[in-house]
């Protein structure tokens, strides 16, 4: 029973779709991410346009369930480092280690078969 | 080929309910080996009274309130981390029952006196809390499914995704008949006690997200989500007291009393 069990799920795991039509929003994560690594804080501003140009790419997202989720994520990441920020500025590390969570997402996302 | 319909369906309800499943599935087995078949009715009205709060906070949350991610993130973090609390409660419970004179004991109780109402409590929480905290993002889930795939594939994932579950669950209480009494214990109370600190973690984690906790980065500490640990301090810390506990109370079971 328990090989039967392995032997389906398996086939279930390996019949996801490894490719994504998530790109412009990836691409946007991961330009945000490159500009994190290389300082300790990036300033409240330019964060915030960073952000909001995240958001701008997750509103486009067709399928329901992944633009709620990771619009509400990138919302959550503004008004947590800016609206409710007193700071100038933010650390990078921990704005990339929540970023990473929307990477983690989309590829949940992709697992579950919702690609764009 | 499957559709993406019916494999989103299939992970959704797979994904969300297994942990809630193996959790209630393990207490059935703990009422089948004391033959407390009266408990498994307050079991019953546990997960369905999870299910029914959980559509009337669904319905709540969207037609009555303005509900934004960051309120869903907090009823998802604050639930889990009272069902962690509760778990490892359980957790202790039955790794002291793994001993064997103390399981005799408690046996010999229970002829005596049927299982405590306090202990009843404890039970309906524990799988209260367990399947509530699924029930939320479940439904959230399949709305938005159902609005843009067709239903019967859905249908479809939903009952294969049952089902898979179902042969768990009951592989699970097979093994309580089947395997030792003493080492049914061990293993379920060490599938609790991670559940426990996952559940800890990820609670924790949810609050980071919308900014009630700090995040003091611990990037020393891997980040293995299935398990709940996440490399900062905030969720390290009590995850660490959590084990801290486990270790007392298993401490506490097996060698302490022998040693007196």
């Amino acid at each position: 029973m328990n090989k039967i069990l392995i032997v389906f799920l398996t086939f279930i795991l390996s019949s996801f779709s490894a490719l994504a039509d998530f790109t412009p929003l990836e691409e946007k994560v991961v330009e945000l991410r490159n500009v994190l690594s290389k300082n300790k804080t990036i300033k409240k501003s330019e964060l915030e346009d960073s952000l909001l140009s995240i958001r701008s790419k997750t509103s486009l997202i067709k399928n329901d369930i992944a633009r709620t989720d990771l619009t509400g994520d990138v919302d959550i990441l503004l008004k947590k480092y800016v609206t409710s920020n007193k700071k100038d500025y933010v650390k990078s590390k921990e704005v990339d280690y929540w970023l990473q969570h929307i990477i983690d997402d989309l590829s949940m996302f992709v697992k579950m078969g919702i690609t764009e | 080929m499957l559709s993406t319909a019916f494999i989103s369906s299939f992970t959704i309800i797979f994904r969300e309910s297994l942990e809630a499943v193996l959790i209630v599935a393990a207490i059935y087995g703990y009422l089948n080996q004391i033959g407390e078949s009266s408990a498994k009715k307050i079991i019953n009205y546990a997960w369905i009274s999870a299910l029914l709060f959980g559509g009337l906070t669904f319905i709540g949350a969207n037609y009555l309130f303005h509900l934004t991610a960051e309120h869903a993130e907090i009823v998802e973090g604050v639930t889990s981390i009272v069902a962690s609390l509760i778990l490892f409660q359980v957790g202790v419970w039955f790794v002291s029952k793994a001993e064997a004179n103390k399981w005799k004991e408690y046996i010999e109780s229970k002829i005596q006196c049927a299982i405590s109402n306090r202990d009843r409590f404890t039970l309906f929480m524990v799988v209260f809390f367990a399947v509530y905290r699924e029930v939320f993002e479940t439904i959230l889930f399949y709305k938005a499914l159902l609005l843009q795939f067709d239903s019967e594939s859905i249908s479809f994932g939903f009952i294969v995704g049952v089902f898979v579950v179902s042969i768990i669950s009951y592989l699970i209480l097979k093994m309580s008949v089947r395997v030792n009494l003493r080492y049914y214990f061990i293993a379920t109370s060490a599938m609790l006690f991670i559940l426990s600190i996952s559940f800890l973690g990820y609670g924790i984690t949810e609050l980071q997200e919308v900014g009630i906790f700090d995040t003091t980065l611990w990037l020393f500490i891997p980040k293995i989500t299935i398990l709940g640990i996440y490399p900062t301090m905030e969720t390290f810390i009590p995850q660490l007291c959590l084990l801290f506990l486990l270790s007392w109370s298993v401490y506490n079971s097996f060698f302490r009393k022998k040693r007196i």
